[in-house]
């Protein structure tokens, strides 16, 4: 049991879809079923979190030929990094199901299942190819649930975004099969596992060069960074909640997370020596997107940008080489999956009750929902990264880290504290606070199913922010690792 | 050495603030609960506070200890190391004392005040929580920590200046206060991290940073100083960053008074004195410092002179006074700028709750002249009212006259002649701009005949007559040896002071008589203006200083306009023209290209037979050369 | 006598051809009967070609008679396997189309294993002539299948176009054996080989007569410059027919040129790289252009298969350098037998009702519909695209690490691109199938129209969905390794240096 955990863990969802799809047609029932499928994952998570050493190798390893002409292998475990990742997503996800609204047909639920099993196989897949297996599988789910049950432009929204990520993962995918032939000619043997690939020592600088862009393109599309965003605002626009959050809360951390999982140990060089010039679009990303965000109207939109803008300080965080910004970008991780998710979801409700996510339409919710508003509010400080939220530390700790990386950019860095919270205020009176002109909203109040979906994330929110150490003593020795041992710079410092 | 109790002056607001807001939530989504209920536990979680604080006080002030509280461990990281400690030295307890003191009356008056209000109990939970962050800002032992409690009060003044939410303009004023406050913020937490790494061994502590100082260069001195005056600038609003201040006065009165006036804006003054270390190795700041805060104290007298909203002028003045806090702490001179933050809380709450009466009383009107004209009889508000703006103005023997004195003969004696003048001229306009406020409100006549008397809540009066007597006797709490006194609070505050003040009694007598006459001045000249002043002809609301030197419409127009024209441009020019139209374009011209190509799909045999000639030939042509025929 | 085992399969073939050919004499049969009877003798042939599925062996049978003109290995078996099999799923699959179309008579099944029985001897060729004949067979039962589609007016069009072009290539082929003789005094290909091995000198004759049998090859496939008459001729054939070509008649043609280029002629191969190497360019830039702006899913399908085209030419061209290849490009020519047959199949299920449905536009909806053919075509499309869990996946992933391993890394960036084009148009159907409401007349059906052909469909896509899962699940079910297709098509390739 203990060995197959995370096998369990990855595919209990997809079997249950599968059941659902073939057996029975009562959505309601298959809501359920899912949702209880999804705590069972929970408890499993859970089981694996304490059981887990906090220490830097691999654990729960399974290890099986899969293709074994091409040496590829079913390669799965879990170190501080994924776990965090994977405790994260195994809580957010049940929770959320509570508070999906437009959940009305009983694909939206079997795809949710897939997308979870998607999701958990990119994080806990150790061979690069079977990531890439599942990293293209994860998507498939959601754009049918953005084409099917999106709202405005969707059909050329779907196939925008479905050509852009996927596009920017076949790049990924021949650098893939690029560094699996060199290690075939250097060794003789076919591989893919990621720690078999660090030991290739025939490639050249250029090669390396174009192989560690292609990687960066394929994640950069998904985080986004910079130049590479243009898909997100319509598609997180027109994306059902879901869609949204699946997108926005765990997804966009996956390509965060595949940076450090693959693109440390198998480029370190490059990437130490690129690591200015990631850390300078991170910030550039931050700064950029978050004035974007400004004047939004629409206020999925204005999330797009938003969340834009924190996860590409996350990447400056990831990129600043040393153990105050890595830390802190894997705690910003996870800090903004609640945030955002949260407040997509509140949208979500929002738009589902008044009809309405423009701000101009909005207004005056506050009156007739304080409860929503007092969770919108709390939500809202901690993408802001106010004390006593885990927003505030995962924030010192990458303003740390990028001063120590170079002290000008340190205090650029800085401007997070100002940026989030201009935009992220604004649009609070506008869309929540204020009254609206014009005849009242018909708006209701979070009901108990609703606030228990909540609790759990805003004990969290509190919890991680009041005593840090908890989590991070989980993760901390994977980054030490990371650096020492593959990065060589914990060494030398 | 060790104590438990530190904790409890926090927890005991905390609490409170946790049970009434649960409360809170079981009245709106359950059935209502009583205002006593809520008002009974916001009142005595402070008081509680205080007690506690009183016991911890009492005991240092016999052993002289200096008590802490490990709680535990915060964040380890690399050689970051910050615990979760609590430090009550003389510095933290002298603030917490007042803190709580003033804190717990200001709770009794927002009983009457928020009298049959909806929000009440919400309204004691955050008014509970602000006490409870102000609380953790003031003992924290180390700078994140106090960061914490930094931020909270700026939430908190956030949400309790936007308590009536539905008035756009309500929430607007809080916002800008958050976001002002974010950008000193900013300003602090850079300084921290220079600071952190600058000093490069230790941990975060206050004493541990004090330790090493030594270890910074000069020019990080000056830079992580400058930073963290920033902070200060955002919090206790001054020159550039203090516009949000009067904005502010759009809450409910009590916070007006407890926050934005006796405790939240002193926290730059408690801050700086805080780090007196760093400022001490660094003259030129402090200058820099003291010289901001004249500046803003002269700025604000200014405005002040013209405003006609009774609680902008209080606003204006609370700047003001904040300013010569500044000057004290700037020069070194940390006792006595601490000295004016604590008789300054005095009359100034006790001002704001006044102007809270008034307005309550003539049914929320804050123009003075609409005041003046619906004048009702108020004898105890007026009768406060009165020692207030004495105890301002700086008349001798009340509170405010010894402690502003203090910080003019601390920059005499500094030498700083053009700060003492401004001092002085703003001492002047001091008491002109008060006792205009004054004589309108209460004096000059109205042709109404017979003012009715108005009934005003106990729990209104009789914190104000308490805080009427602070304001009054507080200043004996540090008589200077001239007056034959003893420096108590600088005696306690020893362990700040750089330097003590040094210069003969004569120049002291001299001093003190030249401040007194500029007093008196300032009044008479009010006096000759104001006193038959006909409320009915209020002035003119124009000119420069009415509208306030147009700060507010000259940042609108560099800073918050065009970051909003950039926002737009971004999204909609550089987002979607540029970039994804670049993106876009490209897949289009390749399936434009592509039509073409499909036009060689003629569906005609002959020209595919020509079409496929065509490339054997080609292939032809190439085997021709490659086997060199 | 155990000489005749090798030759049972092909026997059963023709047999069954005669035997349908003589059924259709009779008006009383129905096509349900037709039906039937090809189909068994189908079952029948596969079962015997399975016999020495997958060990390695060659023979060459009656050699007194044949005079060495007939092989028979592992590798004719296992391109017989996929052939018969081929056909096979095929009439399963169109068993709805063939019966709702009135103008497929008995006659049709006939020819369906003429055909058949051509491209088997054609994977049995050893000799020019032989080669040239069995290709003949397989290429004229394809024209008149091709124009079997009497409602289309259409087809005239097409039957006539691949005709035309179809003899003007082969006319080239037959000079090219004329030159090859003339050089070699032969036309068995293992003599040439000898005669390639021993004469390093004055080949150039040789040169140019392979070139010319090269065309013809080029043509059958596809590739440009020859892929002109494709679009035309498979809009205009009967929906299975298309698949059939696209599919079947493809690996035929691949089964006589890999067996030749990679034993006989191997020693020539590199003269060969530069103009395979431009021609798969061009192919795959040209293939997907057209490919992007068809409205027509016929002619998009077909443009795309232009495109796989490249990606087979791409494994072709890799020969040379690696013998793995060609383990990757059999197992490609099998994934994309299944993507296509499942695709072509199931629209031509589809169609078989009256109202048609030939255009994107027409798909719209379709989901609502028909949610299960929906669910399956969009399997097909996945494959088709290459994106993982399909056997489309695999197969591009072999191709394209064989590839890179072959050194023609600029080539696979090319052919990534081409992927990423073709997951537009790909998309855009599955896109027309879910995102759009479904059209007012509609009357849901699920999985409820009980017919052989659904179950078919079903069956392919299993086979597409294990194909790109692989024995992943192994640890809930066992199921045999997509390895084994790889192990099996070594062996193939093995057999034919057994001399």
């Amino acid at each position: 049991m203990s060995a197959d955990i995370l096998t369990f863990i990855i595919f209990l969802p997809a079997v249950t879809a599968f059941a659902l799809m073939v057996t029975t047609k009562n959505v309601q029932a298959v809501r359920n079923i899912a949702f209880l499928s999804t705590l069972a994952i929970l408890v499993l998570v859970l089981k694996l979190y304490i059981s887990f050493e906090p220490q830097a190798q691999m654990q729960f390893v399974t290890n099986t030929p899969w293709i074994v002409e091409y040496g590829i292998r079913y390669y799965i475990g879990v170190d501080g990094f994924s776990l965090t990742i994977l405790m994260m997503i195994a809580i957010l996800i049940p929770t959320a199901y509570l508070l999906l609204w437009d959940g009305r047909t009983k694909g939206y639920w079997i795809n949710m299942l897939l997308v979870q099993t998607g999701v958990t196989g990119t994080l806990l897949s150790l061979d690069i190819v079977l990531f890439y297996f599942f990293w293209e599988v994860m998507l498939l789910p959601v754009f049918l649930m953005i084409g099917i049950m999106g709202t405005g432009n969707k059909v050329f929204t779907t196939i925008k975004v479905t050509v852009y990520t996927m596009g920017g993962s076949l790049l990924m995918f021949l650098a893939i099969m690029y560094l699996g032939v060199s290690y075939f000619n250097e060794f003789g043997e076919w591989s893919f596992q990621y720690d078999k690939l660090t030991q290739i020592t025939t490639l050249s600088h250029t090669e390396r060069l174009y192989c560690f862009f292609a990687f960066v393109i394929a994640f950069g599309i998904k985080i986004p960074l910079f130049p590479l965003h243009t898909w997100i605002m319509d598609t997180y626009k027109n994306a059902p909640t879901g869609a949204v959050f699946l997108l926005s809360s765990i997804m966009a951390k996956l390509g965060v997370y595949a940076i450090v999982r693959f693109m440390i140990p198998l480029f370190p060089d490059i990437y130490v020596e690129f690591s200015t010039y990631f850390v300078c679009l991170g910030l550039f990303g931050l700064i950029y997107f978050g004035i974007a965000a400004l004047k939004q109207d629409d206020m999925k939109r204005m999330f797009a940008y938003s969340s834009a803008s924190h996860l590409s300080f996350i990447a400056a965080g990831i990129f600043s080489l040393n153990s105050y910004g890595i830390n802190g970008a894997l705690y910003l991780m996870i800090a903004h999956a609640m945030a955002t998710g949260a407040l997509f979801l509140l949208v979500g409700l929002i738009h589902y009750k008044t009809g309405y996510k423009t701000i101009s339409d909005l207004g005056g919710l506050a009156k007739k929902a304080p409860i929503l508003t007092f969770v919108f509010a709390i939500m809202l400080f901690a993408n802001v990264g106010l004390p006593g939220t885990n927003g505030f530390v995962a924030e010192l700790l990458i303003i740390f880290g990028i001063y120590e990386f170079n002290h000008t950019l340190g205090y650029i860095a800085g401007f997070t504290v100002v940026i989030g919270a201009s935009y992220m205020l604004w649009m609070f009176q506008r869309a929540i606070l204020q009254d609206r002109v014009g005849e009242a909203l018909k708006m209701s109040d979070l009901k108990m199913k609703e606030i228990l979906g909540f609790a759990p994330w805003i004990v969290l929110v509190f919890l991680m922010g009041i005593a840090p150490d908890l989590f991070i003593d989980k993760f901390e020795p994977t980054v030490t690792y990371f650096l020492d041992d593959i990065l060589k710079i914990g060494e030398v410092k | 050495m060790e104590s438990g109790l530190i904790i409890w002056i926090i927890l005991a607001p905390l609490l409170g603030a946790l049970l009434n807001g649960g409360l809170y939530f079981y009245h709106i989504t359950q059935r209502a609960i009583p205002q006593r209920l809520f008002s009974i536990i916001g009142t005595l979680s402070p008081i509680l506070g205080f007690i506690f604080t009183l016991i911890l006080f009492l005991d240092m002030k016999e052993t002289g200890n200096t008590y802490s509280q490990d709680l535990f461990t915060w964040l380890e990281v690399g050689n970051l190391h910050i615990s979760m400690k609590l430090l009550a030295d003389n510095l933290s307890i002298f603030m917490t004392m007042f803190v709580t003191f003033v804190g717990s009356l200001i709770h009794i008056y927002a009983i009457g005040y928020m009298h049959k209000d909806p929000g009440f109990g919400k309204f004691f939970a955050y008014f509970n929580l602000f006490l409870a962050s102000m609380l953790i800002l003031v003992l924290a032992d180390n700078p994140i920590v106090l960061f914490i409690g930094w931020e909270g009060v700026g939430v908190c003044s956030y949400l309790l200046i936007k308590f009536y939410y539905g008035k756009a303009e309500n929430v607007t004023a809080a916002n800008k206060a958050f976001i002002v406050n974010r950008v000193g913020d900013l300003g602090f937490l850079l300084g921290v991290v220079t600071l952190f790494f600058a000093v490069g061994e230790g941990d975060m502590s206050f004493s541990s940073l004090e330790a090493n100082i030594g270890n910074v260069s000069p020019e990080l001195l000056v830079l992580s100083g400058v930073l963290l005056f920033v902070g200060a600038m955002g919090k206790s609003a001054q020159i550039p960053l203090f516009t949000w201040l009067p904005d502010a006065m759009a809450g409910p009165t009590p916070i007006s008074a407890l926050i934005h006036a006796a405790t939240m804006v002193t926290a730059g003054i408690y801050m700086v004195a805080r780090f007196h270390f760093l400022y001490e190795g660094v003259e030129g700041v402090g200058l820099y410092i003291a010289y901001v805060g004249a500046a803003s104290a002269l700025f604000a007298a200014i405005i002040a002179c013209k405003q006609q909203d009774i609680k902008k002028i209080l606003a204006y003045s609370t700047m003001s006074q904040l300013g010569y806090m500044f000057i004290g702490v700037g020069l070194g001179y940390y006792s006595s700028g601490l000295f004016h933050v604590f008789t300054h809380a005095f009359f100034k709450a006790m001002l704001f709750m006044g102007a809270g009466g008034i307005i309550i009383a003539v049914h929320h009107h804050q123009n003075i002249f609409k005041i003046a004209q619906e004048r009702v009889n108020l004898p105890i508000i007026s009768g406060t009212f009165l020692i207030g703006v004495i105890a301002i103005s700086g008349i001798p023997p009340f509170s405010g006259f010894f402690s502003k004195d203090a910080i003019l003969a601390a920059a005499f004696a500094e030498g700083e002649y053009l700060i003492w003048i401004i001092g002085m001229f703003t001492a002047f306009l001091t008491a002109f701009y008060m006792f205009r406020l004054y004589f309108i409100l209460f004096w000059a006549p109205n042709k109404k005949v017979g003012n009715p008397y108005v009934y005003t809540s106990k729990t209104i009066t009789i914190p104000l007559a308490i805080l009427a007597l602070g304001a009054f006797g507080a200043g004996f709490l540090n008589l200077p040896t001239v007056l034959w006194g003893e420096h108590l609070v600088d005696t306690w505050l020893l362990q700040l002071n750089s330097k003590v003040l040094h210069m003969s009694h004569l120049t002291e007598w001299i001093l003190m008589i030249l401040s007194v006459g500029v007093a008196s001045a300032g009044i008479y000249v009010s006096y000759k203006k104001y006193a038959n002043f006909d409320v009915f002809k209020p002035e003119s609301e124009e000119g420069l200083i009415a509208n306030k030197f147009y700060v507010d419409e000259f940042y609108d127009k560099t800073l918050v306009k065009p970051i909003q024209k950039l926002s737009v441009f971004i999204d909609k020019v550089v987002d979607t023209k540029i970039i994804d139209g670049f993106i876009m374009g490209t897949c289009n011209k390749f399936v434009e290209f592509g039509k073409i190509v499909g036009t060689l799909q003629t569906a005609n045999v002959r020209f595919y037979a020509a079409f496929m000639l065509v490339g054997m030939s080609c292939i032809f042509i190439y085997l021709y050369i490659s086997l060199g025929l | 006598m155990e000489d005749l085992i090798p030759f049972i399969p092909a026997i059963t073939i023709l047999v069954g051809a005669l035997t349908l050919m003589f059924m259709s004499l009779s008006e009383t049969l129905k096509t349900k009967h037709f039906l039937i009877v090809s189909s068994l003798f189908l079952i029948i042939a596969l079962g015997n070609s399975f016999v020495p599925f997958g060990n390695l062996y060659t023979s060459r049978p009656f050699n007194h008679i044949f005079n060495d003109v007939l092989i028979f290995d592992s590798f004719s078996d296992f391109f017989h396997v996929l052939l018969i099999g081929g056909t096979l799923l095929t009439i399963l699959i169109g068993e709805h189309y063939f019966q709702a179309k009135t103008y497929f008579k008995g006659e049709f099944f006939a020819i369906l294993l003429f055909a058949l029985f051509g491209m088997m001897i054609l994977a049995n060729a050893n000799e020019l002539i032989t080669a040239y004949i069995a290709l003949e067979i397989a290429s004229f039962s394809v024209y008149i299948m091709v124009g079997f589609n009497t409602e289309d007016s259409k087809r005239v069009e097409a039957i006539f176009k691949y005709l035309v072009l179809g003899s003007f290539i082969g006319a080239f082929y037959l000079l090219g054996t004329v030159l090859i003789y003339g050089a070699t005094g032969t036309t068995n290909f293992t003599q040439i080989g000898e005669f390639i091995a021993t004469e390093g000198n004055n080949l150039d004759l040789v040169y140019i007569g392979i070139t010319l049998l090269l065309f013809t090859f080029l043509f059958k496939i596809a590739s440009f410059p020859f892929q002109s008459w494709v679009l035309d001729v498979y809009r205009g054939a009967p929906m299975l027919i298309t698949a059939y070509m696209a599919s079947v008649f493809k690996i035929a043609i691949f089964s006589l040129f890999m067996r030749v280029f990679i034993s006989d002629f191997a020693p020539l191969q590199d003269y060969w790289d530069s103009i395979i190497y431009v021609l798969a360019v061009v192919t795959l830039i040209f293939g997907t252009w057209l490919a992007v702006n068809q409205t027509i899913i016929k002619r998009m399908l077909a443009a795309s298969s232009i495109v796989h085209t490249g990606y087979m030419l791409m494994a072709f061209l890799s020969l040379g350098q690696n013998i793995a290849s060609a383990y990757a490009t059999m197992f490609y020519l099998i994934a994309y037998l299944l993507s296509a047959i499942g695709a072509f199949g199931l629209i031509s299920h589809i169609i078989s009702e009256t109202k048609v449905r030939v255009t994107f536009a027409d798909f719209k909806g379709l989901a609502h519909e028909r949610p299960f053919l929906a669910a399956m075509m969009t399997i097909f499309l996945f494959s088709l695209a290459g994106i993982p869990s399909t056997i489309g996946f695999i197969g591009k992933f072999y191709v394209f690490t064989e590839t890179i391993n072959a050194g023609y890394t600029a080539l696979t960036v090319l052919a990534i691109i081409a992927t990423i084009v073709s997951i537009y148009y790909y998309f855009r159907l599955i896109a027309m199938m879910y995102f759009y409401p479904a059209p007012l007349t509609c009357e849901i059906e699920g999985f409820n129209d009980k017919r052989i052909s659904t179950y078919a469909v079903a069956f392919i896509a299993a086979l597409v969905v294990w194909g790109g899962i692989g024995s992943a699940i192994v640890f809930f079910i066992p199921v045999p390794n997509i390895d084994a297709i790889i192990d099996i098509s070594k062996i193939a390739v093995e057999s034919l240096f057994l001399k």
